[in-house]
């Protein structure tokens, strides 16, 4: 997807982003309402890696997963992979997505900047040495905090949140001869929310006052530095090679302090009494791979490699300090180091002038404690062209994941924390299969039909009753493992060029889960499961100054579990009197209901202009523009004489302003 | 052109065939809850109660009064259960007077009354399994300041027990209850913890025990370790009163149980013990039933013993 394109899409709050755009290609979703998560044919948020310049970004978002952390103006190259994942591709088991940066202007300094109404970005590139050695630098700052912290305070609830991040993308290429070329890049990014609530009273105990003064402060904060260094080397017209060493730091922090302060009046007296909460969990990788790509002939185009990955994990480490010392200190889910050693090998070759195939095989030794995991992953994809203008494709591919993401609120917040396989939490496999057909139209529409089978194995979910937030239990004694199917059709209709130009993506999908502890072990839909996902998007080239764009979405609403009525309990059945029962809500069957479905339509139009040697563009976006209420929870509403759903929406209409300058 | 907008209509008359939102939950017919778990050599008892919608304003469940309990072994009316019911019972308790259910016989419950469907459930009763050996032994004891006026005493316990797991699947409830000496009909349940590296993920630390299955030692004779904390309140007397008036809470009749469990009982006690240490953002738990046309449990259990006296503390 070219990032043109990604830029002509709508922009909530002015915005711009990645993932809300490959969100409208068909097969991939965000899940909830503003997530910008990316659940490609069925599979979890998890499931789909996320490389920048080479190296894994674990959690790639900003504001609470509103925002992916990938500033727009600083990527070259976005390429995302459904099926028939190439050999080179691994530890993921559903999607791919591989980011470029820009390599910086090598002839002449440029610079790209925009303001908007939550974050604005500045981007510099230019040479260092004429034609051997440019940069590129680009830095984004959020500001949520400037508008919404002063209005809370100012309407005196008690309550004021904060919100700040800020990434910056840096790169530097460096040409040492013909054959020589070393790549350095580097990305960090941090997000830090906060919510305190402050209030202060006056009680009288019989005749004696006291002043009560309390605290809270719950903050979240995390972040994700990402470093590469590559060398290219051409050793003659057909091999050449890439040798990166890359290395990506995740960290996660959510505290909760709270203190209180009592004065008593008049004696003077002053009883202070505190509880801190606080909770980490982080990644650290380390590794290196090479890469080569031989062309011994023009039939034959391989590409082999090997690379070397060490983890750290911290699953989870919570630290409780209080005033009182009868509550538990908290938990230490200790340190996991673990080893991943992968090689692959793969053959893009033609069979007959109308048959190509991409043939490989990824294999990788992953080791944990005193026990190691081989993989051997083939993959295989076929194409053949009938005519000059279509085109089938057929695809295996046998995919494996050695880390998972455990989530309780699937929304995309980092409270869904990554923990490793361990000696006895396997790895998640996949097994995919698709079938396509492609073909143009008058040489201006593409059209292109694909249908897929997926077979998921040792998914990892919560347990029944488990809660994240439940600082005894180590994680892994709260999972359990399973298995998914996901199934289904995609359809895209794409026209790319003319004033006029977009795609229509839809898919019709199945999608399913299996424990053998949840559901009574019986299959149950995914939270996630969309029966019909349909996205439009088009721009339209009015004339030279003015441009827009429009973008529909609809998709079934995800799957809740919902009680209607409730049922007596009891955990002592013969042997009490009868007090013990109680009411609790009978749950029947997992993800039971359906949320409303969802649709919003966005626009905006763009005014383009040219003034003081630079390139201006000033631009409208309306979100939501028939203000969709669309649900991203539910709720039931007690206080009707009949229970009625209530649905709770964070996105109504929302109108934005931005402004961009490129010189 | 003409194709894509066929394609468009096709994909929006698909999309109309999709069921429009509902914003009122689902009205259900209330349905009978059915509570038993017998033993060998205690007479049948059987709660029933009844579902009401999710929002109906009720203190808590209520009984069934008016039920029709009866119990079956194949097609044979085994016995039908009288209603030893009170006025407010939050559930009808229905008695049998025979012994109850005879090991590795299939019961079947049928409970009617107006209103309501018939419910119905059925379960073979377990065998006991014996216990083999079984050790119990104090390894601490930590005392609070003996001049305060409440004076606690807590003691370290470690226990052993050997049993060899009958062939096939089979799922035990191991617990450890208390009864008072001063009325030793009334029992309370006591905690205890299972330390075994057999079951590193599946321990639960309940009131009721630990509920565990035998998939790590199916067939097998084994030893498992567990280990608990005896706590005693100690009242000394206040100045100018009877020193013999001193008051101990100390529970001195213990009675350790290993209760092979039907599956279904099995499920529903995992169920029913985890609701209560339910948290406000945990996972939904489905409730576990084995009741047709109805919910709760009628599943038995036959247990191995041992009485313990200790103490005073």
């Amino acid at each position: 997807m070219p990032t043109a394109q990604v830029k002509a899409i709508p922009a909530i709050m002015g915005e711009v982003d990645l993932f809300k755009a490959l969100q409208l290609l068909p097969g991939v979703s965000g899940g909830a309402e503003g997530s910008s998560n990316l659940l490609v044919r069925g599979g979890n948020p998890d499931q789909t890696l996320v490389l920048m310049d080479g190296a894994t970004v674990y959690n790639p978002t900003h504001l609470y997963g509103f925002f992916s952390t990938f500033n727009t103006n600083a990527i070259n190259n976005i390429e995302l992979v459904k099926g028939g994942f190439p050999a080179r591709y691994g530890g993921r088991i559903s999607g791919i997505v591989d980011i470029t940066q820009k390599e910086g202007n090598m002839n002449k300094f440029a610079g790209e900047a925009s303001l908007g109404l939550v974050a604005s970005r500045l981007l510099l590139e230019g040479p260092i040495w004429k034609n051997r050695t440019s940069f590129m630098v680009s830095g984004r700052v959020g500001y949520l905090n400037l508008f919404r912290g002063p209005v809370e305070l100012r309407a005196g609830s008690g309550y004021t949140d904060q919100y700040k991040f800020y990434d910056i993308n840096a790169k530097i290429n460096h040409r040492i001869n013909k054959s020589n070329r070393i790549y350095s890049s580097l990305y960090s990014g941090q997000d830090v929310g906060s919510f305190l609530y402050s209030q202060a009273d006056v009680d009288s105990i019989g005749s004696q006052q006291q002043a009560k003064t309390t605290t809270e402060n719950n903050i979240i904060q995390w972040r994700n530095t990402v470093g590469s260094i590559r060398w290219n080397h051409e050793i003659d017209k057909k091999l050449f090679f890439n040798v990166t060493a890359f290395t990506t730091i995740y960290n996660l922090k959510i505290e909760d302090i709270n203190n209180t302060r009592i004065d008593y009046l008049p004696d003077g007296e002053v009883k202070d009494s505190y509880f801190h909460y606080a909770y980490t969990s982080s990644i650290n990788d380390v590794g290196l791979k090479v890469d080569f790509d031989l062309i011994p002939n023009i039939s034959h185009y391989i590409r082999f490699g090997a690379s070397a990955t060490s983890h750290r994990f911290t699953p989870g480490v919570a630290v409780i300090k209080s005033s009182d010392p009868a509550l538990i200190p908290g938990i230490n889910n200790s340190d996991t180091y673990t080893n991943e050693a992968s090689v692959y090998i793969e053959d893009d070759f033609s069979i007959t002038n109308s048959m190509k195939v991409n043939l490989g095989i990824h294999g990788v030794a992953y080791r944990v404690g005193s026990k190691t995991y081989f993989g051997a992953q083939p993959r295989l994809s076929l194409r053949h062209s009938i005519s000059k203008d279509m085109s089938l494709k057929v695809s295996y591919a046998y995919m494996q994941q050695y880390l998972h993401m455990l989530s309780n609120s699937g929304t995309g917040l980092p409270i869904d924390f990554w923990v490793p396989v361990t000696e006895k939490i396997k790895p998640q496999a996949s097994h995919q299969v698709s079938i396509g057909a492609a073909r143009i139209i008058n040489n201006k529409i593409e059209v292109s039909v694909e249908a897929y089978y997926k077979k998921m194995q040792n998914l990892l979910e919560y347990k029944q009753g488990a809660s994240y937030m439940d600082a005894i239990q180590p994680w892994y004694t709260k999972v359990e493992q399973g298995q998914g199917r996901a199934y289904g059709a995609e359809v895209l209709v794409q026209k790319k060029i003319g004033r006029l130009n977009g795609w229509a993506g839809y898919t019709l999908s199945w999608n399913q889960r299996q424990f053998d502890n949840l559901n009574h072990g019986n299959w149950y839909y995914y939270r996630y499961d969309h029966r019909h996902d349909l996205k439009i998007t088009a721009s339209y080239e009015i004339n030279k100054r003015w441009d827009a764009s429009a973008t529909f979405i609809y998709a079934t609403g995800n799957a809740v579990t919902l009680g209607y009525e409730r049922a007596p309990f009891s955990p002592y059945i013969s042997s009490s009197p009868g007090t013990d029962f109680m009411h609790t809500v009978l749950n029947e069957s997992r993800n039971n209901f359906r949320m409303p479905a969802y649709h919003r339509l966005d626009l905006s139009a763009s005014y383009n202009f040219s003034m003081w040697n630079a390139k201006h563009r000033a631009t409208l976006s309306i979100y939501n523009v028939y203000d969709r209420l669309n649900a991203f929870y539910i709720d039931v509403d007690i206080y009707r004489v009949v229970p009625q759903i209530k649905t709770v929406s964070y996105f109504p209409i929302l109108p934005s302003f931005s402004y961009s300058i490129k010189f | 052109m003409i194709r894509v907008v066929a394609f468009l209509s096709i994909i929006c008359f698909l999309i109309a065939c999709e069921p429009g939102n509902i914003e009122e939950l689902p009205m259900v017919h209330p349905k009978l809850a059915v509570f038993g778990d017998p033993e060998p050599g205690s007479p049948w008892l059987v709660s029933v109660s009844h579902t009401i919608p999710m929002f109906t304003r009720t203190f808590g469940p209520e009984g069934v009064s008016d039920a029709t309990v009866k119990i079956f072994e194949g097609d044979q009316l085994i016995e039908q259960l009288t209603c030893d019911c009170h006025f407010n019972d939050t559930v009808s308790k229905f008695k049998g007077i025979t012994n109850g259910p005879v090991i590795g016989h299939t019961y079947r419950v049928e409970v009617a009354a107006g209103g309501y469907e018939t419910a119905t459930a059925h379960y073979t009763q377990p065998p006991i399994v014996e216990i083999e050996d079984f050790t119990f032994e104090i390894t601490g004891i930590q005392r609070s300041d003996p001049n305060s006026y409440i004076y606690s005493v807590s003691k370290t316990v470690a226990i052993e027990v050997t049993f060899t797991d009958p062939p096939g699947e089979n799922y035990y409830n191991i617990a450890l209850t208390s009864r008072s000496r001063k009325d030793p009909s009334k029992e309370d349940s006591g905690f205890i913890f299972l330390h075994s590296d057999l079951f590193e993920y599946q321990t639960s630390e309940t009131q009721q025990g630990q509920f565990i299955d035998d998939k790590n030692f199916e067939g097998k004779r084994v030893t498992l370790k567990f280990s608990t904390q005896l706590r005693a309140n100690i009242f000394l007397p206040l100045p100018g009163q009877d020193p013999a008036k001193r008051d101990t809470f100390a529970t001195p009749y213990l009675t350790f149980s290993l209760r092979n469990v039907a599956k279904e009982l099995h499920e529903y006690n995992r169920f029913a013990t985890s609701k209560v240490t339910f948290a406000p953002d945990a996972e939904p738990y489905l409730y576990s039933t084995n009741i047709e046309n109805g919910i709760g449990i009628f599943a038995g259990f036959s247990a191995s013993k041992r009485e313990l006296e200790y103490g005073p503390f």
